[in-house]
């Protein structure tokens, strides 16, 4: 069963990601920023990272970045979940390491699918 | 403004008190002068007078004084006239200049004139200005109370929305998961109860199928019945023939015995010629009594055709009640294997129907997490209203205390900075351009593109990159 932390500031979100994890198998840790997705990736082994890009203390792309310095996490597929659409955020997400990037509002199955497709 | 307007004119105003002044001090170097000039006048033929006077006292010749005196009278004149040459020069100068002043004084006065016209019409706008700066510090006065109550609301409607989102997220899981259950259950009852039916109705049709043999036996002895009856018919048939014949038996066996009688009487006339024919007659009579025996006999044993008849009606009338009964089971078989045909094609429907139901419930719930996503993006989007209503709010405090930090509040570039969602920026856009009415195009526009996106969807979909 794969382990997936989902990192949102907004619980709703992370309710709705969580469930939908859930539904299909997958074990979900949930962090509600940057630093405290850090402390979580530290503490235990995730399968896959899916974080929001806004978020107080740390925003994604911070994370992302520090999560490919940590060694047990260096390779572990980072998917992007926001609202953003312009060109040149995704452009740093993908220059500081992230494995894909989805707008919101995001469709449960295709979730499900782009997770398939990463964890492969 | 109204300053530059009250000092704008100071420039004017002092060249114009110089030319007064110049003008004031020409006239005050020009009339102590002329005063002067008289007096000095004055002087001279007074002098001239105590000359002549002296002249005269002296003894000396008038001629002498009135020389004396018209020398010295013309060198007075002579020095009054230079003196007043000069004079006449300087004021000549004097005037030219109080000309010139005056003409500027009158220029100047005009354009005070026209200064303290404008001035007044400054002031009657400063006087509505300061009633309109009153009114807009009165408004921000009024925004710097009322800001903060504005993002309060905004800030609790956020509140709202999220933990409203989160319960109906929570009772919508707890919905699904019953929902699932019962179709489990459903199915699985749907099943067992299918497996059973179908083991009893493979039992009860197999009843039927015996029942319907058993009718059919039961029918195929019937058909005997029926054909026993048509034999009996038949014999039924053959015994009227055969009464018939005994008729005909009995006409021809008393038709004989009239010709054996007959025979007799005439072999009698015949004597012994005709006693052979005696004999004949004799034997023909024997064989009328046997004939007319097995006649009665036959009679005797075509009497019991009645008996035959009636069973044979009997026997019609039970064949014809047992085939109303065989039709009615029959029909009742016929109607239980529709009916358990019926039943298990329903149960088959039925099946099909909860399976196809689950599909477009997991439709639905992908249609419902999708709407449930938006709470956060309009928590973002009140976010960036919040924040620069704080700002302003800052702002016009600032200014009403007086205090100027420099810093101005968010404008319409630096807030598109802030956007983090799509819409916001068309919303921005569409606001600026066209105020309401595009507005609620764009909002219109937003409904349509999110019915197609609905209807069509790739197959990772337009929303995903993956690097």
């Amino acid at each position: 069963m794969s382990t997936v932390l989902a990192v949102d500031d907004s619980v709703t979100m992370r309710q709705m990601v969580g469930y939908c994890l859930r539904e299909a198998g997958y074990q979900v840790v949930e962090a509600v920023d940057g630093v405290d997705a850090l402390a979580k990736l530290q503490a235990q082994r995730v399968d896959l990272v899916i974080t929001d890009l806004y978020m107080p203390h740390m925003d994604g792309i911070e994370l992302i970045k520090q999560v490919r310095a940590l060694k047990s996490h260096r390779f572990t597929p980072i998917l992007m979940l926001t609202t953003e659409t312009q060109g040149g955020r995704k452009a740093e997400g993908q220059a500081a390491g992230a494995t894909g990037w989805i707008v919101k509002p995001f469709e449960p199955q295709q979730l499900l699918k782009v997770i398939k497709r990463v964890l492969c | 403004m109204i300053g530059r307007r009250l000092l704008g004119p100071s420039k004017d105003v002092w060249l114009l008190i110089v030319a007064a002044g110049m003008a004031m001090l020409a006239w005050l170097v020009w009339a102590p002068l002329q005063v002067i000039a008289w007096l000095g006048a004055g002087w001279l033929f007074w002098d001239l007078l105590r000359r002549l006077r002296s002249a005269e006292e002296d003894g000396g010749t008038l001629a002498d004084a009135v020389e004396q005196a018209r020398i010295e009278s013309s060198w007075a004149s002579e020095q009054y006239e230079s003196e007043a040459q000069a004079m006449r020069d300087q004021l000549l100068a004097l005037d030219e200049r109080l000309s010139q002043l005056t003409a500027e004084s009158q220029a100047k006065q005009a354009e005070i004139v026209r200064l303290l016209d404008l001035e007044e019409g400054s002031r009657a706008e400063a006087e509505t200005l300061g009633v309109q700066v009153h009114e807009a510090r009165a408004v921000l006065d009024n925004l710097c109370r009322l800001v903060p109550v504005f993002t309060g609301q905004l800030d609790n409607v956020k509140q709202q929305t999220e933990t409203a989102t989160l319960t109906i997220g929570e009772r919508f899981q707890g919905i699904m998961a019953a929902v699932q259950q019962q179709a489990r259950h459903t199915l699985a009852l749907a099943s067992s109860f299918s497996d059973g039916r179908r083991g009893s109705s493979d039992a009860i049709l197999s009843g039927v199928d015996e029942l319907v043999m058993a009718i059919e036996t039961f029918a195929g002895r019937l058909e005997d019945d029926r054909q026993l009856i048509s034999q009996a018919q038949q014999l039924k048939t053959r015994l009227e023939a055969i009464r018939g014949l005994v008729a005909d038996i009995d006409f021809i066996t008393s038709q004989t015995g009239l010709l054996a009688l007959n025979g007799a009487i005439e072999a009698a006339h015949a004597g012994d010629a005709g006693a052979g024919f005696a004999v004949v007659a004799q034997e023909m009579r024997r064989l009328t009594e046997r004939s007319a025996e097995i006649a009665a006999h036959i009679a005797t044993l075509l009497s019991s055709q009645e008996d035959l008849s009636r069973l044979n009606a009997s026997l019609s009338g039970a064949i014809a009640r047992d085939e109303g009964q065989l039709i009615q089971a029959r029909q009742a078989a016929e109607e239980i294997h529709s009916r358990m045909q019926a039943i298990t094609n329903d149960m088959g429907r039925s099946l099909e129907l909860v399976r196809t139901t689950g599909d477009e419930i997991a439709a639905l719930v992908s249609k419902v997490v999708m709407s449930l996503q938006f709470q956060d993006i309009t928590r973002q989007e009140i976010e960036h209203v919040v924040g620069p209503l704080c700002e302003m709010q800052q702002r016009a405090h600032e200014l009403l205390r007086g205090a100027d930090s420099g810093k101005n509040s968010t404008n319409l570039v630096e807030v598109q900075t802030k956007y983090t969602v799509e819409d916001e920026h068309r919303v921005h856009h569409a606001t600026i351009e066209g105020g309401l009415a595009t507005l609620q195009s764009v909002f219109a526009a937003r409904l349509l593109e999110g019915k197609r996106a609905s209807e069509t969807s790739d197959e990772l979909g337009d929303n995903v990159t993956l690097f």
